[in-house]
């Protein structure tokens, strides 16, 4: 079991009309990040964000929240707050959306009035109290719900596909708020959406899902920053390792290298690959796949403070003699890798 | 026909009692009858959308279909529940007010419980799912709901009150058309078109168009409202 989990999903079905829309053997989700379900429409990422916050009934399998059963605990919805694909105000102002989620558990009202003030200033919305459910953008709107939800200080806030009816500069500012939430409160993030540059530059960690089952990953999301280079060219900077990249001008936060392009040697290659590092052997597991013939290996190198993974055939792991704590080289080319 | 028209504008210009009588019983009548049928059908309207009640769609379908029954249908079975003969003979209710209003009651009720149920069904399905996500229980989702389709459930009451207000069947057989006591505006314009007397009637006519009129400026403006 990973460590700290305020979700866990354990072997779930359900579908709709007899036909199985979401099929999960086991699942975590860490406290305090930002996890997001990517996938394309019909995936099932819906489904289980509804699932997790109890708005559809769990037909198989288990929920824990912070380890307790939570699959028919309706009491769950005082930790986690689902903000629809398109959010919905109540009829009113600013303020009395915002507000709602408080009266209701019967808070004071000037506690009230300081935490809609505060939720307001964080989503950037100042001033809006008054403003009527409908004289806002869809921006607005959003940050409207986001600030409803955070008055509830909730453990856990589910986006489903928050950036489908915002323009780009909106989803630019929700890319901000994002880790802002995640920092000032604590909260764990779940979001989900089909736009894969949006998911990139957001996540702690991606969770990729095709026809209602969870894939595996595919790829290294590295977290960093782009710093000037020698010879005028720039490199991407994670964990502190310097790594080549495409010289793209831009204020890029994460590269992102394919397990299958990075190649692992016992020496280092005399290739035509700009990054190669030494690093050791921190675990090889098998591929999780179901039309895969071969055996696929995931091996994880430890290469500094950073962690690379490559996937290799079984039997290029076994004729490398590749095992955990083993010293390998991993190279790939700096046009392999992607900026977001 | 000319001459007729000016006589009807002047019976109502005059403020002709006779007129303003049947007009103002009418009116008090229909508001008498819809008042109880919204307090009995507005619960149920609710309760139907959100309760978990057996036979729904069956219910459903019951109401729609009571819907489009004629008003001397309503007015026949009442009739005999209040004639002398009847279960209720004794409370000597035929042909009085009160009899119009117990069948107006029973001829809008499926109207009303119908309407509000509709109205609730056609709310935006995230309503719902807002409301329970932000912690909303059972008693906070029935109260959001009933203020976010106010609207709504006034628009039912009034499509209930033009129902009531321009039926014939209920008050003739159950009213009795009595002059100065249970003659309303409908009974009187039959009546009066029977003997060939227009005048009477298309002046209660024209009275009753306008309320009609009212009706709908008022729902039009509470569905714009609403948007």
């Amino acid at each position: 079991m990973s460590e700290n989990p305020v979700f866990r999903v354990e072997n779930i079905e359900f579908g709709y009309n007899s036909e199985p829309a979401l099929i999960v053997d086991e699942l975590d989700f860490q406290e305090n990040r930002i996890h997001v379900l990517l996938g394309p429409n019909g995936s099932g990422k819906t489904t289980l964000m509804k699932l997790l916050n109890l708005l559809l009934p769990l037909e198989k399998g288990r929920i824990l929240f912070e380890g307790r059963d939570v699959s028919r605990n309706r009491a769950l919805r005082e930790h986690t707050v689902y903000l629809h694909q398109n959010p919905l105000l109540l009829t009113g102002t600013v303020y009395d959306n915002i507000a709602y989620g408080l009266k209701i558990r019967k808070q004071p009202g000037y506690e009230i009035r300081d935490k809609v003030m505060e939720a307001l200033e964080v989503v950037g919305l100042e001033g809006f109290e008054k403003r009527r459910h409908n004289a806002l953008s869809g921006g607005e709107i959003q940050r409207v719900a986001i600030a409803r939800a955070l008055v509830l200080r909730p453990k856990v806030i589910l986006f489903d596909e928050p950036t489908s009816s915002i323009d780009r500069e909106n989803v630019r500012r929700f890319e901000k708020l994002l880790p802002s939430i995640r920092d000032l409160y604590g909260t764990t993030i779940l979001v989900s959406t089909h736009n894969l540059p949006f998911a990139y530059r957001i996540c702690d960690r991606l969770v990729h899902l095709d026809e209602g089952r969870v894939v595996p990953a595919g790829e290294n999301i590295l977290p960093g920053r782009m710093v000037p280079g020698e010879k005028d060219e720039r490199l991407f900077v994670s964990d502190g390792v310097s790594i080549h990249c495409p010289d793209l001008e831009g204020d890029f936060t994460k590269a992102v290298v394919d397990y299958d392009r990075i190649i692992l040697s016992r020496e280092p290659l005399h290739s035509s690959a700009r990054n190669t590092f030494p690093g050791t052997i921190e675990a090889i597991t098998p591929v999780k796949n179901r039309e895969q013939a071969h055996p696929l290996m995931d091996v994880a190198v430890k290469v500094e403070g950073l962690s690379l993974t490559s996937r290799v055939t079984g039997d290029s792991c076994e004729e490398l003699g590749l095992s955990p704590g083993s010293r390998v080289f991993v190279s790939f080319k700096a046009s392999t890798v992607r900026l977001y | 026909m000319g001459s007729i028209f000016a006589e009807a504008l002047r019976l109502i210009v005059s403020g002709d009692r006779e007129v303003f009588f049947i007009a103002f019983t009418s009116l008090r009548l229909a508001l008498a009858s819809t008042f109880f049928a919204s307090l009995l059908s507005i619960p149920l309207g609710i309760a139907l959308h959100f309760g978990r009640i057996p036979f729904k769609r069956p219910i459903i379908s019951v109401l729609s279909a009571l819907m489009a029954v004629p008003t001397v249908v309503i007015g026949l079975l009442v009739f005999s529940v209040l004639s002398r003969s009847g279960p209720l003979g004794g409370l000597n209710l035929l042909f009085t007010p009160g009899a119009i209003i117990i069948g107006q009651v029973f001829l809008v009720l499926p109207v009303l419980i119908s309407l509000v149920y509709s109205g609730l069904s056609r709310m935006d399905p995230r309503f719902h799912e807002t409301l329970i996500t932000l912690g909303a229980r059972r008693g906070d989702v029935l109260k959001a709901s009933i203020i976010e389709a106010r609207f709504i459930i006034i628009s039912a009451v009034l499509a209930g009150f033009a129902r009531v207000v321009g039926e014939v069947g209920v008050s003739m057989m159950l009213g009795g058309n009595i002059r100065w006591y249970t003659r309303t505006m409908t009974t009187s314009i039959a009546l009066e078109t029977s003997k060939g007397q227009f005048e009477l009637g298309i002046s209660l006519g024209m009275i009753l168009l306008a309320i009609a009129l009212g009706i709908n400026i008022i729902t039009h403006s509470l569905v714009k409202n609403d948007v």
